[in-house]
């Protein structure tokens, strides 16, 4: 199939809300290159990101979220700042919008409830941006897993580290929270996918030691499951700006039978270049963001479920909230296990 | 063990081994050949010649009490392999029984001897990497093999957490003080396999993570990674091994077994940790190690099994 390769009619035609999370640029680029879906415009409450996001892709900029919604489009991805996430998703619900929307679903699950309901009784599709989990190193591991590879899984041990990012994810009332729930939510939705069970209860240490900012940079949370598989998880943002790479998601996977030791990001080469501050890795893997909105147009397309839906996203936050929660107490956290879908 | 220091004293000008004393004759006269001593299944003639200086003790954990005892009454210096004990209780009584019998006690926490450990602790403590935040141990292998299993057995080995875990607690201990606090779950399963986690809190703010394995059907190997505010280092064992021997057939590129190998002469870690012992001996230095610092790591050792057990945090 030719770029592009169904008529226009049939296109699916997106508008992004938003470009204050860096991952909507990346977004906007899978648009252009998956066939059969189009972006028709941007919406951006800062005018200047939103005209030069515009600018970059190609697209009009639109200053009211309304006007947006009104263009003839089918779909919206939301990377707008996390305690944003609520009121636009609800909105576009309203208008009949399938949505994307970026990690963390939301800052409480109040509010990832409130969207969740929204969407069922609109009748349109919430799909949680959980990327990892397209990684081909990621499907495999579940491949393996679902076979008996290395027989009944009994514990986990997992890292998803990164750099201090800065900006609007410091700022507590645009964020909701620091490393803890920015990371913690993919390696949780990892987890209940690998695991087919939900996290029991929640210990986490919690602390800002790196940097010089009023929210939480580092933290160690172990998670027990229903089935009493229990997993680690040091979501600190450790990583100093002259590390090689970004950050990692690894995961140790022991099983009766055997270990997987999974690298997410590990296709990488190795560059030193005299015209540069350091040593790179550069990913050669596959795009995983373009595999995530190739999977939320085909879902959209089929009228089926996108890989990680709104109650995915509402799951992987409750284990980030457990986990301020504990480290508040000193003490282990219960989940609410009432909810299943 | 055994078979480690005997090579290492075998390297030392200063020191030769004696008596090699194991209850299976033949596995003391398998070492007694390597360094030249007397083979014996018990310890009487040693601790009765009065040549014998030193006794180093290699015996599963649960009889270090018994022979350390018995070399410090026999008015032998004594060197006894990690963990000290099963109980703080046993490592207490072993300390003064030393000391009232004026002889010097060293125990084997030779993770501070190995050159990687060594060099972290110095870039810890010189604040190279500004206040640290976050730090993570790890040590993964097969299930362990020892006599009559007492490896299987907690009466015996004080399972994981105590046996091998102590190595990382210890070194935290080292790099950080005291610990605040510990959470810590382990797993068991009868192939035999044993995992644990365990997440601690040191005095200091540090957060650590330290993760166990016996369940590694693969080459022991180990890491750590420190970070700071500002910098971090990390090591992997797997990618600091200088050579490896392939063997296998060319034609088929059937692999055998692939072994890897870190070579070191003066750096070795077990001779380093000999050597200082015999230079403490002789009066010249404290070791790094004291029977203080191997209780403390054993009371680590304790606070996280109790909290795998009681599914609680344990303060210390």
């Amino acid at each position: 199939m030719t770029q592009k390769g169904l008529a226009g009619k049939n296109r699916i035609r997106f508008g992004i809300i938003s470009f204050a999370h860096m991952h909507a640029a990346s977004y906007a680029r899978a648009l252009s290159e998956i066939p059969g879906a189009e972006l028709i415009g941007i919406y951006d409450d800062n005018a200047n990101r939103g005209l030069s996001a515009a600018a970059m892709h190609n697209t009009d900029y639109y200053d009211s979220l309304s006007d947006l919604l009104d263009a003839d489009i089918h779909a919206v991805i939301v990377c707008s700042e996390n305690i944003k996430h609520r009121d636009e998703v609800i909105q576009a619900a309203k208008a009949g919008k399938h949505i994307l929307c970026e990690k963390p679903i939301a800052t409480t699950s109040e509010d990832a409830i409130a969207m969740i309901e929204e969407c069922e009784r609109e009748g349109v599709i919430l799909a949680t941006a959980f990327p990892v989990r397209h990684a081909p190193p990621v499907l495999r591991t579940k491949e393996l897993i679902d076979s008996g590879a290395i027989g009944r899984v009994i514990a986990v041990c997992a890292t998803n580290h990164g750099r201090m990012p800065g900006g609007w994810f410091i700022d507590r009332k645009l964020s909701g929270g620091g490393a803890v729930l920015d990371h913690t939510v993919h390696v949780a939705d990892l987890l209940r996918w690998f695991l087919n069970d939900e996290v029991k209860t929640v210990y986490a240490e919690v602390d800002t030691r790196m940097h010089d900012i009023d929210i939480d940079d580092c933290g160690m949370l172990l998670m027990e499951f229903r089935n009493g598989v229990f997993a680690t998880l040091d979501p600190s943002w450790s990583r100093p700006t002259a590390y090689p790479t970004w950050g990692d998601v690894t995961m140790e996977i022991v099983g009766t039978e055997g270990v997987i030791s999974l690298d997410v990001f590990a296709q990488v080469l190795v560059e030193a270049n005299d015209s540069g501050p350091k040593v790179l890795y550069r990913n050669w893997g596959d795009n995983m963001d373009l595999l995530l909105v190739q999977d939320f147009v085909y879902a959209i397309r089929q009228g089926q479920k996108p890989a990680a839906c709104g109650f995915d996203g509402l799951k992987a936050l409750e284990v980030a909230i457990a986990a301020y929660e504990s480290a508040a107490k000193g003490r282990p956290v219960q989940l609410n296990l009432g909810q299943s879908h | 063990m055994g078979r480690m220091h005997a090579d290492c004293y075998r390297q030392c000008d200063e020191a030769e081994v004696k008596y090699v004393i194991d209850h299976d004759m033949e596995k003391a006269r398998n070492i007694a050949a390597l360094c030249g001593a007397i083979p014996q299944v018990h310890p009487d003639a040693a601790l009765e010649d009065p040549k014998v200086d030193i006794v180093d003790v290699c015996l599963p954990t649960y009889l270090h009490r018994e022979c350390v005892e018995k070399a410090a009454h026999a008015g032998k210096h004594v060197f006894c392999e990690k963990p000290i004990a099963l109980t703080p209780n046993d490592a207490k009584a072993m300390t003064e029984t030393c000391k009232q019998n004026n002889v010097k006690f060293g125990i084997g926490h030779v993770l501070r001897y190995f050159p990687e450990y060594e060099m972290a602790h110095d870039m810890i403590t010189s604040g190279r990497l500004g206040e640290i935040g976050v730090v993570r141990m790890s040590r993964t292998g097969p299930f362990p093999k020892g006599w009559g299993n007492w490896y299987l057995d907690d009466k015996r080995s004080g399972s994981l957490l105590l046996d091998l875990s102590i190595h990382d607690f210890d070194f935290l201990a080292w790099c950080f003080g005291d610990v605040e606090r510990v959470f810590a779950r382990s797993v068991r399963h009868d192939r035999p396999l044993e995992y644990a986690v365990a997440i601690i809190r040191m005095k200091c703010g540090v957060i650590a993570h330290v993760e166990g394995s016996w369940a590694h059907p693969a080459q022991f190997s180990y890491k750590f990674e420190v970070c700071g505010s500002l910098g971090m280092i990390e090591s992997d064992s797997r990618k600091t091994q200088p050579l490896t021997v392939l063997t296998g057939d060319v034609n088929t590129g059937k692999q055998g077994v692939a072994v890897p190998e870190s070579p070191l002469k003066d750096k070795h870690p077990y001779l380093r940790e000999i050597r200082e012992f015999l230079a403490f001996v002789d009066g010249e230095t404290i070791p790094r190690v004291t029977p203080d610092d191997a209780l403390r790591a054993l009371e680590i050792s304790l606070a996280a099994l109790k909290s795998a057990k009681t599914e609680e945090v344990v303060q210390l």
